[in-house]
């Protein structure tokens, strides 16, 4: 009975070790990816994400602040996981700020065309 | 019985992994896939963002894969919401390709447009001109106000004179891009300077007749050539009146002049 109660208990160590491995990799201070978040919320600013996007924009940038309070708490890995997200939602919201423009334009050439034509028109 | 045992406390750590890792798939992780799939289908994102779909595709995987590990519903989202955030980037990215596209080929129909209405304004001038027997010259249309429209070695301008001037500032305010040259000539009778200044008057009083009818004198140079420029030689009375003349050079549509 002791025997097995041992070896019972040696396997359930084993796998709460295995458990642990598989959740949890030791990370470093995320300082690259605090650089790269803060540069992409920068190149999102100057496409005027701030006029086009401005909530997915505030997201990005409480995220890097939160990234921040993180790191000097030594909490890296969420630390690391923020600053990610923030990345990726300034450059979507670079990218719709982008398009945003680009589709303003399509409606300002289009509606200098159609008067074109209108002027054209009233003239023949 | 010892085997069993030690089957049994291996079950019993094995779903405690479970439980601490999570589920296998989750409401992100299928929004993700979708938005993946989304961008894939579109061609033109492997065109214009072939780098974020990538992004997309490697981030998905990550989830996929943690999911099948029954990794924390936490780092499986983690990485579906960047999976999803690049999906919907490379879908923006080939909008803004797409539309861009688009603005090209508007602007090349714009500038068809606009020759068109040009060279539409150009013929309609060309024919309005012509009723007023302006001739075609290698300067342009040219109008001539003959001798017999002026008071004889006088500058000013009698009434036919006036009505022609009149009909030229009409024509001027409809095509609002032209602009004109007045050039006075003489014949070679008489003392030069006094043909010179002559010239001068008569380009000035055209001029004068246009300004006073509404046209801006931006739009109007003079120049006076004295007896320097004849259209037939001064040896008889006909040649001499043909001589005597103002010619008005209307510009291209752009306003340029050519020089003589």
């Amino acid at each position: 009975m002791t025997v097995r109660r041992s070896t019972a208990l040696a396997a359930l160590s084993f796998a709460s070790a295995l458990t642990i491995a598989a959740c949890a990799t030791p990370v470093e201070r995320p300082d690259r990816k605090l650089a790269e978040a803060e540069e992409a919320v920068r190149d999102a600013e100057a496409t005027e994400a701030r006029e086009h996007e401005p909530v997915l924009l505030n997201q990005a940038q409480n995220k890097v602040l939160d990234a921040r309070e993180l790191i000097n708490q030594e909490e890296y890995a969420t630390a690391e996981r923020l600053l990610e997200q923030a990345l990726a939602e300034a450059q979507l919201a670079g990218a719709r700020s982008e398009s945003a423009r680009m589709q303003k334009a399509v409606d300002e050439l289009n509606e200098s065309i159609e008067s074109m034509q209108q002027e054209i028109g009233e003239e023949q | 019985m010892f085997r069993t045992t030690i089957g049994l406390a291996l079950a019993a750590a094995l779903s405690i992994m479970l439980s601490a890792c999570g589920t296998t798939t989750t409401e992100q992780l299928e929004q993700a896939r979708a938005a993946y799939e989304r961008a894939e289908n579109d061609p033109e994102v492997s065109r214009s963002a072939p780098g974020e779909l990538r992004q997309s595709r490697d981030e998905l995987s990550a989830a996929e894969q943690l999911a099948e590990s029954r990794e924390s519903e936490t780092l499986i989202d983690h990485r579906a919401y960047l999976a999803e955030l690049y999906a919907l980037t490379a879908a923006e990215r080939a909008q803004t390709s797409r539309l861009q596209q688009d603005i090209e080929e508007m602007e090349e129909r714009r500038e068809e447009i606009e020759r068109e209405r040009q060279a539409a304004e150009a013929e309609q001038l060309r024919q309005q001109l012509e009723e007023m027997e302006a001739e075609e010259t290698e300067r342009g249309m040219v109008l001539t106000l003959g001798d017999v429209l002026f008071e004889t070695g006088q500058a000013d301008m009698g009434e036919a004179g006036l009505s022609t001037v009149g009909r030229l500032a009409d024509l001027m305010e409809e095509h609002p891009n032209r602009r004109v040259r007045i050039e006075g000539h003489t014949d070679s009778v008489g003392d030069p300077d006094f043909n010179q200044r002559l010239s001068e008057r008569r380009a000035q009083s055209v001029r004068n007749a246009l300004i006073e009818e509404g046209i801006s004198g931006e739009r109007i140079e003079t120049r006076g050539y004295g007896e320097d420029h004849p259209v037939a030689t001064n040896d008889t009375p006909e040649n001499r009146a043909r001589n005597r003349r103002v010619e008005i050079i209307i510009s291209d549509g752009d306003g340029n002049i050519r020089d003589r």
